[in-house]
């Protein structure tokens, strides 16, 4: 390819690349993986990570977690498929699970897979033997903690409620970007390094543990990197071709030089950028095109063909192991000019050639921002793919330093995580995601006096009165945030004792080291150790707050088209026999996403209520809670568990996805409905909130046409507008997938933070897609 | 100053450069059989009934003083004949079954809701569509919104039939950037006998509009069994080599959703035909690009 930059021409492998593709695609089709996606399982009835918890039974809890988790990796074969520049395959389980979750004492269920049956009773003692020793860290704690606030003597479980239909907290996933530039500049050796010398001196005996399993960890990554060295050494003995046999040899080479040190060139940059982010869960890599520039840019001039090849490796790995966001463009913190560079280009380019899924890729917009990085977008788009995601620099970077305290510099260096969240790379655990919050469901509380149309029985909010004890819209309004004010509060130190059983769990061993001032503060990732401490809570229901808010304040209220009486019991009724006030509601009163002034205000100040609430209240990590919005399928899940709505809505329809209208409701064009989002405080919302658009293909059939997209997208990044996340697709084309999902097996969408197969979307989903793209 | 309106259309982007907002003016001066848009035809307000939305409440009944509406064991029916184009129904319909087109309108509260999206006229190089109806149609009002959009600073366009007065049309062209031109027929009598109107007027328009070097898109619908001939297509392209100013030519393929909307409107049906697919007007383009230079797309 003679210009990565241009939407005309298109990337393609060299013939060996090629082969290594090909290859590739023909294991994945055979496995059944998460989200696609091949792993390692340990070998047959081992159980490495059990036994050594049983080995190590007097130590302390981190040393012995630190131990099985190199233990793991270590005793997982290594393999090394045809043709390839990189190695790191596959990865084993257990350490995963152990990466994303609260801990190994939630995975019982791994009891069940065949290899360990017949020791189940053993492994079940040894589980629960392996809590961390201080503290009875289970989700329990949490439940506990609920059944005290929210439980009542005649149903001590009440709090399950709020659980299944307010919100979700203190199970997170754990999303951060480590701070690959440091393992650029310093290597695994110098951040070894860094152990010791803070380990010199060190009297608190938590904190000399902590650095003792970042040693244990960093050791064993050397010495799992020595074993990759070891595979392709024999690949190279046993291949007869000599060609291959040299390039095998080499990739030895490239890994015994990065087993301590820093890398000295792109191949052991990239090599040692994939081995890290293997051991990290295949986590987020950040501004993958920033760190790895310095190197590609000498590595270009010396030999085109093997810079591609190496950068093709890197995303086959990517694909192949599901890596999930990674981060391009953007402006360079130093100098503030665009940061866009060859590279991401190229990255761009090849996801583009794989017209895949994974990794998936966002780039980062701004008035300086080369304009063939968002015509490259807009061009991938038109030719049915989802990623890559836009954000804007004018929105994010004034937010985290306005709003959050974040250094400029840091803030300009922001990058994307998980689905949609955002974060300063290297120096942040944003906890991603500390909770989800319904906000739906404190308005059904507010108009039924307290309680969940659903469950009766027990009053879970404040006594404020029903929709008809009101008697001006602000007396309804007050009585919202009342509650909105009550359960935030609850929330947010829920969410906190979520997060210490996290930190007592050690469950970020991988990260910590490599997160900016966890090893000065001797403090574990989770346990506030990195320099930004911020907390995360997922956001839903606005839209459908906004529009039923609305209802009532002009429906009921202004021009008393309906009673109080009657909207309270077609309500109840789910608007069985009340479908004219339900028609009333849908067409009478506007909609959020729409560019009307009424009810977008109604928007904003629903969220601001929220959001200005939350961060009244700090994690225990250290920062206030913000804001975000990019629910995945949230927005159904919490629709199934919310009652019928003043918007219209009836008893189980989906909420809004993400910061967007509710599906089918926005019928203004695109403009308008960016004009509506762009609108909301997203200032506060620095978790990240997702618009997700939905294009008609053929508004990108010509090059003219794409033009208007571009700048349409342009326009909205410029004007307050954070993400934007966009599905092409043709609406008869989605109906016949649902249908004859066999004729459809390519085609993309997004939900929520996901680009995925339409075909492995469940129905409703489904219905939901379809609807949001009929508006 | 008010005008009769029928619809606002943001993002559009087939009509004129960059994102535009089109505004649909009411009434036409001629009668096309094949007209995509026949609730522009009458400069008079009409409502639209989709039968599928209606929840037989009957409160259309109520508010009808000619007794259109009917309400019969739960089934409604409208009587169109009887319609004097109050719009009350439209008003009261909760359902949204019963639809008003043909508001009246200000010049500013147009221009307000077409500034909306100016942020994204200026990064696209966008603006105003009017189009109709034949937005020329109501002349006076039709100036003055252009006239206000140039004063706001915003690219303007006009789909026009050209079937104005030459002081209309001289007048607007003051404050028009790009016009979209149809030439539907060739021939005054086949013109005479499928608009209801002579072509002499509209041909001597466009010639002014090209020696006062207004820009111009001729804008061609092609019907299968009207004009999908020929001697229209050379036609088409000698219009375009006549006149220097005609910097491309748009091929409109026909589509039968005015028909549908002929039905709802309560409009008898004046002719029927398939609707274009892609690779026919595709084919339509290729061979009028043979007699002429000036550009042919599908549009």
């Amino acid at each position: 390819m003679i210009d990565y930059r241009s939407t005309e021409e298109k990337f393609e492998y060299s013939p060996l690349m090629e082969k290594v593709y090909a290859d590739f695609l023909k294991r994945k089709k055979n496995n059944r993986t998460r989200e696609g996606v091949e792993t390692g399982n340990e070998p047959d009835g081992k159980t490495p990570f059990f036994d050594v918890f049983i080995e190590c039974r007097g130590e302390p809890y981190p040393i012995k977690l630190a131990k099985a988790i190199v233990r793991s990796w270590l005793v997982t074969e290594p393999t090394m498929h045809d043709g390839e520049v990189l190695v790191g395959f596959p990865r084993p389980t257990r350490p995963i699970h152990e990466h994303f979750h609260i801990g190994i004492v939630r995975e019982r269920h791994i009891l069940k897979d065949p290899a360990y049956i017949d020791r189940f009773d053993e492994l079940n003692a040894l589980m629960t033997e392996m809590r961390p020793e201080f503290h009875p860290a289970e989700v329990t704690v949490i439940e506990g903690e609920m059944e005290k606030r929210f439980g009542t003597k005649e149903n001590p479980k009440a709090y399950e409620y709020t659980w299944s239909e307010l919100w979700s907290l203190g199970g997170y996933q754990g999303h951060t970007v480590p701070n690959y530039d440091i393992l650029m500049t310093q290597g695994i050796g110098g951040v070894h390094k860094r152990v010791l010398e803070r380990l010199e001196g060190e009297t608190e005996e938590k904190k000399i543990i902590m650095l003792n399993a970042c040693r244990i960890i960093l050791e064993g990554l050397r010495d799992w990197i020595l074993l990759q060295a070891e595979c392709a050494d024999k690949k190279a003995d046993k291949e007869s071709d000599e060609k291959l046999k040299a390039q095998y040899r080499r990739a030895a080479e490239n890994c015994r030089g990065i087993a301590f040190d820093a890398p000295a060139n792109y191949y052991q940059a990239a090599q040692l950028t994939f081995f890290y982010n293997l051991w990290d869960a295949n986590d987020c890599t950040g501004r993958t095109d920033q760190y790895l520039y310095p190197f590609f840019k000498e590595a270009i001039k010396e030999d085109k063909q093997f810079a591609e090849d190496v950068t093709a490796s890197l995303m086959m790995k990517f694909y192949e192991h599901g890596v999930h966001n990674i981060t391009v463009g953007g402006i360079i913190p130093e100098t503030g000019e665009d940061a866009a560079n060859d590279l991401t280009f190229l990255m761009l380019q090849i996801l583009r050639r794989n017209h895949a899924t994974h990794p998936r890729m966002s780039i980062r917009v701004n008035e300086k921002s080369d304009p063939r990085m968002l015509a490259l977008a807009v061009q991938m788009w038109s030719e049915g793919m989802s990623d890559p995601t836009v954000a804007s620099d004018s929105t994010i970077i004034p937010a985290f330093i306005n709003n959050y305290g974040v250094e400029p510099k840091d803030a300009m260096n922001y990058s994307l995580l998980g689905c949609q969240e955002l974060e300063i790379p290297g120096k942040s655990n944003f906890g991603c995601e500390d909770g989800v919050f319904n906000l739906a469901k404190v308005l059904e509380y507010t108009l039924n006096d307290g309680y969940s149309r659903f469950h009766p029985d027990v009053r879970l909010a404040l006594p404020t009165g029903k929709i008809t004890d009101y008697e001006t819209f602000e007396e309804l309004w007050e009585a919202y945030d009342k509650n909105i004010k009550f359960f935030t509060k609850h929330f947010c130190e829920l969410c906190d004792i979520g997060q210490q059983v996290r930190a007592i769990n050690y469950a970020k061993l991988v990260k910590t080291p490599f997160t900016e001032a966890c090893i000065e503060k001797g403090l574990n990732l989770d346990d506030g150790g990195a320099v930004y401490n911020y907390g995360c809570v997922e956001t839903a229901g606005a839209s459908v707050v906004a529009d039923s808010l609305t209802a009532i304040k002009k429906l009921v209220f202004e021009e008393k088209l309906i009673s109080k009486e009657t909207l309270d019991a077609a309500l109840s009724a789910n608007f069985e026999g009340y479908e004219k006030e339900r028609q009333l509601l849908l067409n009478r009163s506007p909609k959020f996403g729409n560019d009307d002034p009424e009810v977008d205000e109604m928007a904003h100040r629903v969220l601001h209520s929220f959001w200005s609430e939350c961060k009244k209240y700090k994690s225990i990590r250290g920062q206030e809670y913000s804001g975000a919005c990019s629910l995945l399928s949230g927005g159904i899940y919490y629709g199934d568990h919310t009652w019928a709505t003043p918007d219209g809505r009836k008893t189980g329809e989906p909420l809004g996805n993400s910061i967007g209208p509710r599906p089918g409701m926005d019928k203004n064009g695109v403009t308008a409905m960016l004009n509506s989002v762009g609108k909301l405080p997203l200032d506060l919302g620095v978790g990240g909130t997702t618009c997700n658009v939905t294009i008609p293909s053929n508004l990108l059939s010509t090059p003219e046409l794409r033009q208007n997209i571009v700048d349409a997208f342009n326009t909205f990044l410029a004007n307050g507008g954070q993400l934007a996340q966009i599905t092409a697709a043709n609406i008869d084309d989605l109906i016949d997938a649902k249908e004859h999902p066999e004729n459809h097996p390519d085609l993309i969408i997004r939900i929520g933070g996901f680009s995925i197969k339409f075909v492995e979307l469940a129905e409703d989903e489904q219905d939901e897609v379809i609807s949001r793209y009929s508006a | 100053m008010q005008g009769t309106v029928f619809n606002i259309q943001r993002f559009s982007i087939h009509d004129g450069p960059g994102i535009r907002t089109n505004v649909f003016l009411k009434g036409c001066p001629l009668n096309c059989l094949w007209c995509h848009n026949p609730e522009g035809l009458s400069n008079k307000p009409q409502v639209k009934y989709s039968p599928l939305k209606c929840i037989g409440c009957g409160d259309c009944v109520k508010v009808c003083e000619p007794k259109g509406h009917q309400l019969r064991d739960g089934v409604h029916t409208l009587d169109f004949s009887k319609c004097i184009g109050c719009l009350e129904c439209a008003r009261i319909c909760p359902a949204g079954a019963m639809e008003s087109y043909g508001e009246a309108k200000s010049v500013e509260d147009i221009i307000a809701e077409v500034m909306r999206d100016a942020a994204y006229y200026k990064t696209s190089g966008g603006g105003l569509t009017l189009s109709g109806g034949e937005p020329l149609y109501q002349g006076e009002f039709a100036v003055e919104i252009l006239k206000a959009a140039k004063e706001k600073g915003i690219h303007t366009a006009v789909e026009t039939c050209g079937m104005v007065s030459e002081d209309v049309i001289r007048a607007a062209a003051e404050y028009v950037d790009l016009f979209l031109y149809d030439y539907k027929i060739t021939g005054e009598e086949k013109h005479k006998e499928m608009t209801g109107a002579s072509q002499k007027q509209i041909l001597s328009n466009l010639s002014m509009l090209d020696s006062m070097g207004c820009e111009i898109i001729l804008r061609c619908p092609i019907i299968p069994g009207i004009n999908d001939d020929d001697n229209h297509y050379h036609g088409i392209a000698d219009i375009a080599n006549k006149y220097k100013n005609i910097k491309e030519i748009n091929i409109m393929p026909y589509h039968t959703l005015g028909n549908s909307k002929r039905e709802k409107l309560g409009m008898d049906i004046k002719y029927e035909t398939h609707s274009m697919k892609m690779t026919e007007a595709e084919a339509v383009r290729d061979i009028i690009q043979q007699y002429t230079s000036t550009p042919v797309r599908v549009s």
